[in-house]
């Protein structure tokens, strides 16, 4: 079960670096796929923050979505990363602290 | 106009400025990692079995919601599935390297394939947009350094085995938006790619609210398709605009 696993994983990050697959990705392609990072990163942390426990759940009770907002407006700061993971992990421990 | 870099950095240069960007990263991903062996223990999965999903499968989600699925009985079909479905988007990645790793001999292809991830990809984008060049040395070291820290943090939760359980309620999750949160915001530079990610996240909330299975594909298609076409329209506009003057 590992090895099939492994394999799969393996295999959709190899596809496009082999050789053996005659693939040309036209400039068009290549434009979109620019935007493969940004569009797939956030699909997957906006769930986490909005969705704590499956449910939509904007309100400012939410601590994950405050701690967001922070970490937010400090990746626009261009602060290091380290400070922006490190400071908005901590504020989301308080913030559930003291909010529930 | 900014000067293009075209290379010739020292490689152990390189080498610490790529270990230095990942590090925030993997400090993120540790929870997950204790989690993933943790699990895979009380999944009934043994030690070595554990620690192999580290190694050779290498995936954060696809490993966690395996372990579960072995754990329920799932069938090889099931398991299979998912996974491939878990880790498709990296797909996209491979695809948007090709260019730059297609010239590379065969050992570099491999190894550049097995451990490229989200968190390697988006640095070495961002790397690639701040040098002007693809660096694989920067690209490799990253990946292997998070590589390391994955299966550590893994053997960590095989080592310490039930005592993480409640790890679920330290926010780990969190810890991964956090990291997700500070890859995507600077690179929001412009119209498109505000409305990809405008687009990518609302869509996802959408699907996910209504219960649809394919929601991370969906809601990526939706956003790459909004980038791109905010992107094509900003060069038309800017196109007549330069025919009027």
């Amino acid at each position: 079960m590992i090895a099939g696993m492994a394999t799969i994983t393996f295999t959709v990050r190899y596809v496009f670096l082999a050789r053996s697959i005659p693939v040309t990705i036209n400039p068009a392609a290549q434009r979109l796929l620019t935007y493969s990072a940004p569009a797939v990163l956030t699909a997957m942390w906006v769930p986490i923050v909005f969705m704590p426990n499956g449910e939509l759940a904007v309100s400012a009770n939410n601590p994950s979505l405050l701690a967001a907002g922070i970490a937010v407006v400090l990746a626009m700061t261009r602060v290091h990363t380290l400070v922006v993971v490190i400071a908005s992990i901590a504020s989301f421990l308080l913030l559930r602290h003291f909010l529930t | 106009m900014e000067q293009v870099r075209t290379g010739g950095r020292p490689i152990s240069k390189t080498a610490v400025n790529a270990a230095a960007d990942v590090l925030p990263l993997c400090l993120a991903v540790l929870p997950w990692g204790l989690l993933c062996g943790s699990l895979a223990l009380q999944m009934g999965l043994d030690v070595w079995q554990a620690q192999a999903m580290s190694l050779f499968v290498f995936a954060g989600a696809a490993q966690l919601s395996g372990v579960t699925m072995i754990g329920a009985g799932a069938g090889y079909t099931a398991l299979f599935g998912s996974t491939a479905v878990i880790s498709s988007r990296h797909m996209l990645y491979s695809a948007n390297f090709r260019q730059h790793v297609l010239p590379l001999p065969l050992k570099w292809r491999l190894s550049l394939g097995f451990v490229l991830t989200d968190e390697m990809y988006a640095l070495a984008v961002h790397h690639n947009l701040r040098c002007g060049y693809f660096d694989r040395h920067y690209a490799l070291v990253s990946g292997l350094t998070f590589y390391l820290f994955w299966n550590l943090a893994t053997l960590a939760g095989i080592v310490l085995g039930s005592q993480v359980s409640g790890l679920e309620d330290m926010g780990f999750e969190f810890a991964i938006a956090a990291t997700f949160i500070a890859l995507v915001v600077p690179n929001v530079r412009d119209r498109a790619s505000f409305s990809c990610v405008l687009v990518s996240g609302v869509s996802m909330l959408m699907f996910e609210s209504l219960g649809f299975e394919q929601s991370l594909l969906a809601a990526t298609a939706c956003g790459m398709l909004t980038g791109y076409a905010v992107e094509s329209c900003t060069h038309r506009e800017a196109e007549v605009d330069g025919e009027r003057l």
